[in-house]
């Protein structure tokens, strides 16, 4: 009964955290709504946008929402791993003697924002991703476990190129999603400013905390999935690899290397917080057809060809739903 | 409990398979009707029937099998309400969709078996049309509500797709065996929107069908219906043979018409026959159908033998002869008959030696009671100066004059007078017959001739005109028989029938009967010394020494034998 009660009462939720957003985010309801489903689904974003859309902002107005502590670590060139983990030092302890304590890393937070992760040396980049992937640090031989729920969200600056190294596919595909932030319209822009006049500071009020988003966690895994709808989501994904015999006619022609499995786990997992966010109880193909976006353009490595016909991986995906066959 | 069975893949193959089946057993069998009934095919055999029917056995049996409950694709019909409400709809309007394609199919079918009945010229029949239009429609209608009817998934399928609710329906139809509170709340929540949808929310494809196709299939059947019976085409007449008579044919026409003036034919019957030749060969001129042409060729070979028939009373007495008390007189209806001398020679001198007994006055007087009658009734049918009757009369008074005074004279003396008696007649009746015999031989020669010039056979005469022309016998055990016993002679022919040297005939130079191998030599010069001089038509002349060397040589192997 409790639980119903809780299945009822999650999109409420949901919308409480958004209307706390909104306080400190003006517009970009759809990154708003993705992050939301992937801090719900387990998974981490990568966010992708030109400096000052509001992507620190988002994060930290999101730790205050969500009653989370939250850290930003700045990826540059020289950041070493053990500036994101944590490194043992020597103290002297109060005996005068010298010990040897672990200092804990920006890492060890529930919401981390890693901003121009492809600044950093891909050996710092694979001490963080991995964390990401293991929620875990290991340094010597002991382990220290990242406090739930944890939640990374990665920030790629598109502008400036040199002296970065571009995350490899195989640690893109550990993103849940890749979301494009995009500069703000006259409108919002306006009411950026006008807010920021007032006070820089995050006013957003804490409405939940992380229990109740690994609860929404766990009542979301619970959601039903026909197999229809699963089947569509696993074509979708099976679509993209045109090295296969079922592969589509988009794929063939404008998709060098395809989604990997997780894509499709990424898909199903977050289509069923989405399906609850709405307020139903069952995932659909709406769901899977919204996900698709922020699911697989960081997966999907596009040919020459799309290159040559000025073909986004966005226009890409939107050409393998058409393709993709519901039943 | 509302247990549905759900079609399994390999059931769904079956139904389909059922329903091809089905279909085309039933084309199967109607068309072998409409076949049969025009004769083009037999009934179908028993092993044909089983063959037909035995598909649909097996997959009667696969539905009765006990193990359709066990099938793990069994999925029971949801108890939403809501849900109900919309199946009940939905299994109806495919009712009514069958149902309506039913009719549509079946009235299109009795159309079609209308129509082709009046296209092959045949009368339309409604025994035939109301059986083909009725059983089409009642299978039409089952198989297509089989294949029609939706399933539950089918059904809950419509309704994600008619009123918007992004696969609820048929998350709650999937999940329906299992118990959750996500679930339940997924149930009550699509419950709840099935209970608030408005049932013309979901609405049938293409409805406008069911209206246009019964529509089109009534247009059908009024087309069918008013489309007039397609008469029979006469067979093209095929042009008739054009006909000009050809200049031989006109010598040879011209030819036969001098041949029978000059022959002996008798001067009645020569004229006649003169006059029908020359009418014909006037009438032929100015003939150019060759239909025409026979038509009147045979009307005068008609005419010929009726002048013959009509001329010659040894037809007309010959009856009364058959019919005679006396056993010597029918025999001579017989030499009548054949126009033989010899025969009656032979059945006056039976009859004569019949009298040729010491008491001779009973004998003479049944043979004259014979005669007596025999000459009251051919008196009614001959005229007065017949050859025939004239003979028989001479007898008759003769005989009659002798039995008066039979007693006063010796027996010697009454065998003589009746020797001499049956003497006279037999000479009387054979010149009688002679000149009958050359009346018919005249005759059968012209007719003979009028055939060959204008290549008429005898299939194509009347049967009443086929006659027995000398030489071409119709039994073939008639050739066996003795020669003699034959008599016809001389008449020309293709030779057939050898005559032989000993033969006798008439010689009408000498007046005497000789042996035919007497005189051929003499024949066959004179008709070569015609044939030099150049007198008889081309064809003529080779038929004729054909004709006199088949003789030739029939009577030198004679004599060699």
């Amino acid at each position: 009964m409790e639980n119903i009660e809780k299945v009822k009462n999650f999109s409420q939720v949901v919308a409480k955290i958004k209307s706390e957003l909104k306080k400190d985010v003006v517009g970009q309801e759809d990154i708003v709504d993705n992050v939301i489903i992937a801090i719900i689904a387990g998974g981490n974003v990568l966010l992708e946008g030109v400096p000052g859309v509001g992507k620190t902002r988002l994060v930290r107005s999101l730790s205050h929402v969500l009653n989370l502590p939250f850290s930003r670590i700045q990826f540059t060139p020289d950041l070493m791993p053990s500036d994101v983990t944590g490194t043992n030092v020597i103290v002297r302890d109060d005996n005068g003697n010298m010990k040897s304590e672990f200092r804990k890393g920006p890492i060890f937070a529930n919401l981390v924002l890693a901003d121009e992760i492809n600044r950093a040396t891909p050996k710092t980049q694979s001490a963080m991703l991995e964390v990401m992937q293991e929620h875990k640090i290991t340094v010597g031989n002991k382990t220290y476990a990242l406090e739930e729920p944890f939640f990374v969200l990665a920030t790629e600056n598109p502008i400036e190129q040199d002296g970065t190294y571009p995350l490899p596919e195989a640690q893109m595909d550990r993103f849940i999603f890749k979301l494009i932030m995009k500069f703000p319209g006259n409108d919002e822009l306006a009411d950026i400013v006008k807010m920021t006049q007032i006070t820089m500071a995050e006013t957003a009020e804490s409405v939940v905390n992380g229990a109740t988003i690994l609860d929404m966690r766990t009542l979301a895994a619970s959601v039903p999935v026909i197999d229809e709808v699963l089947n569509y989501a696993v074509r979708l994904v099976s679509g993209t690899h045109p090295e296969l015999d079922k592969a589509s006619d988009t794929a063939k022609k404008y998709i060098k290397y395809g989604a990997s499995p997780r894509a499709a786990q990424a898909l199903i997992t977050c289509a069923k917080v989405r399906a609850l966010i709405n307020g139903n109880f069952n995932v659909s193909y709406a769901d899977i057809e919204a996900l698709a976006y922020p699911v697989l353009r960081h997966r999907i490595k596009v040919s020459y060809a799309a290159i040559n016909e000025h073909l986004s991986v966005d226009d890409v995906i939107g050409m393998l739903l058409k393709e993709t066959k519901k039943k | 409990m509302n247990v549905i069975y759900w079609p399994s893949h390999s059931l769904m193959r079956i139904k389909i398979t059922s329903f091809l089946l089905t279909f085309s057993s039933f084309c199967a069998i109607l068309l072998n009707r409409v076949l049969h009934i025009r004769g083009r095919m037999p009934e179908p055999s028993i092993f044909g029937r089983f063959a037909v029917i035995s598909p649909h056995v097996f997959v009667t049996f696969e539905y009765i099998s006990p193990n359709r409950n066990e099938e793990k694709h069994m999925i029971p019909s949801p108890k939403s309400v809501g849900y109900l409400r919309f199946k009940k709809k939905l299994r109806r309007a495919a009712l009514v969709k069958s149902l309506l394609f039913g009719i549509s199919c079946g009235l299109l079918g009795a159309s079609g078996a209308m129509l082709y009945q009046k296209l092959s010229t045949i009368p339309p029949s409604i025994a035939l049309c109301l059986p083909i239009g009725t059983g089409l429609a009642i299978v039409i209608s089952l198989v297509t509500f089989l294949v029609l009817r939706p399933s539950e998934k089918k059904i809950a399928y419509r309704l994600d797709r008619d009123l918007h609710l992004g696969e609820k329906v048929q998350t709650m139809l999937a999940y329906q065996h299992e118990e959750s509170d996500m679930l339940t709340l997924q149930r009550e929540d699509t419950d709840a929107h099935l209970l608030n949808a408005p049932k013309r929310a979901v609405k049938s494809r293409y409805a406008w069908l069911n209206v246009i196709a019964p529509l089109m299939a009534a247009a059908c059947l009024t087309v069918a219906i008013m489309t007039p019976i397609r008469a029979i085409e006469p067979p093209p007449e095929e042009p008739e043979p054009p006909f000009e008579l050809s200049s031989w044919q006109e010598i040879a026409l011209t030819e036969l018409i001098q041949k029978v003036r000059s022959s002996d034919m008798e001067a009645g019957p020569k004229k006649d026959t003169v006059t029908e030749l020359e009418v014909l060969l006037a009438a032929l001129k100015v003939t150019d159908k060759e239909a025409d042409m026979k038509l009147m060729v045979i009307a005068v070979i008609s005419h010929l033998n009726t002048i013959v028939r009509e001329h010659n009373s040894a037809n007309l007495v010959s009856p009364y002869l058959k019919a005679s008390a006396h056993e010597d007189l029918q025999d001579m209806a017989m030499a009548l008959d054949m126009l033989s001398g010899l025969e009656v020679e032979k059945s006056l001198t039976a009859a004569r030696e019949a009298l040729q007994v010491d008491e001779v006055a009973e004998p003479l007087q049944v043979y004259l009671e014979a005669l007596n009658d025999l000459i009251l009734k051919v008196s009614d049918v001959l005229p007065t100066d017949d050859a025939i009757l004239s003979v028989l009369k001479h007898q008759q008074t003769s005989l009659s004059e002798i039995a008066k005074v039979l007693p006063e004279y010796t027996r010697d003396w009454a065998q003589k007078q009746i020797s001499d008696i049956f003497e006279d007649t037999t000479e009387g009746m054979i010149d009688a017959l002679y000149i009958q015999h050359t009346n018919k031989q005249v005759k059968d020669m012209a007719v003979k001739s009028l055939m060959d010039i204008f290549k008429i056979s005898e299939d194509e005469l009347p049967e009443e005109e086929k006659t027995q022309i000398p030489g071409e016998d119709e039994d073939p055990d008639e050739s066996k028989k003795d020669e003699e016993e034959k008599g016809d002679q001389g008449a020309p022919g293709e030779g057939n029938i050898l005559y032989g040297s000993d033969d006798v005939i008439f010689d009408p130079v000498t007046n005497t009967y000789v042996k035919y191998g007497e005189v051929i030599n003499r024949y066959f010069a004179v008709v070569s010394d015609k044939l030099k001089e150049g007198q008889p038509p081309e064809s003529l002349e080779q038929f004729i020494s054909h004709y006199f060397a088949t003789l030739y040589d029939g009577s030198e192997k004679e004599k060699a034998d």
